[in-house]
């Protein structure tokens, strides 16, 4: 969404035309959703507390300061949310440790992957990223899917540029290791050998 | 960083495009949009003027005026005596201080009392809502 029509947008909402939320609502949906979805892996929570950002920002949305990013701000709730909803829940943080690797390592795990479905692909991907930690989650998704750059996903998640760029560095250093991990040995040696 | 970090660095942004946004499903706007109608019709609801005093907070105060002009009229002192109290009580005393009992003094405890009880109940309600 452009942010000159965002704010004719908010502004119509703040005058009265409660329908026209519902451009904003189709807009971030599947963002939102899915930021949630990567926090607190249940997909009934995750449309829980979907519905919950977009009911906050209708209602805060008189203090939404029109010179900011109305995607910033709504990831922002989004990510907030997700994270207080995880952390009364308790769960546990299975964290990912970077092993050493080689090149051959590296090569095998690519043709592995470039050979198998799509539909398996994806669910290898995903599966990989649901092990990150919380705020690597968010951060890996919002830069990796909605190529925000590195400040406004700081200004998200609440941390410093450096520390951004940290925890993406470290999340692909995981990734890569989940990946290979998830690929197994019996498919790299059929790949490398067939 | 070396080549092997470049090539892992490529490898999982290649990856990670092929990855897919998560969708909650063709009801969630629609069930999202009635929730927040339902929002917006609770704002504009006129605000409903209450009375600062209630009819039971009426009804109090005019039983307890009742009570204390019945009291004055059909009680006097050979009805009723304070000397019950002061049986029990000459004085109040503190170590540096001693204040007499009379029935003007017990009166205004009572009421002090009364008052009170009435400002818990009052402020009860009041966090309770």
């Amino acid at each position: 969404m452009v942010p000159g029509n965002e704010h004719k947008l908010i502004e119509r909402i703040l005058a009265g035309d409660t329908k026209a939320f519902e451009e904003i609502v189709t807009e971030y949906h599947k963002m939102v959703y899915t930021l949630a979805f990567r926090v607190l892996k249940n997909h009934e929570e995750a449309q829980e507390i979907a519905q919950d950002v977009f009911l906050k920002v209708f209602q805060s949305l008189k203090k939404f300061k029109m010179g900011s990013k109305l995607s910033t701000w709504i990831y922002r709730i989004t990510y907030n949310t997700s994270l207080n909803r995880f952390k009364s829940q308790k769960r546990e943080v299975k964290t990912v440790d970077i092993d050493g690797y080689n090149e051959q390592d590296f090569l095998n795990s690519q043709n592995a992957l470039d050979n198998m479905s799509m539909k398996e692909k994806r669910k290898i991907i995903n599966e990989s990223l649901l092990k990150l930690p919380e705020a690597d989650k968010i951060i890996v998704t919002l830069y990796s899917y909605e190529e925000l750059p590195i400040k406004e996903i700081a200004d998200i998640v609440g941390i410093s540029t450096h520390i951004v760029k940290i925890k993406l560095y470290r999340s692909r250093q995981k990734l890569y290791v989940e990946l290979k991990d998830k690929v197994g040995e019996e498919k790299l040696d059929y790949y490398e050998y067939s | 960083m070396n080549t092997v970090d470049n090539q892992k660095e490529d490898f999982v942004k290649q990856a990670l495009k092929t990855a897919y946004v998560e969708d909650p499903g063709d009801s969630f706007v629609p069930n999202v949009m009635g929730k927040v109608f339902e929002l917006a019709s609770e704002k504009n609801k006129l605000p409903v003027a209450e009375p600062i005093v209630s009819k039971r907070g009426w009804f109090l105060a005019a039983f307890f005026v009742i009570s204390v002009f019945s009291f004055s009229f059909y009680f006097n002192s050979n009805t009723f005596s304070f000397s019950i109290f002061y049986d029990y009580f000459e004085k109040i005393s503190f170590p540096h201080l001693s204040i007499p009992v009379s029935g003007i003094f017990l009166i205004g405890l009572l009421a002090f009392v009364f008052y009170f009880i009435i400002q818990i109940l009052f402020i009860t309600r009041r966090i309770n809502t």
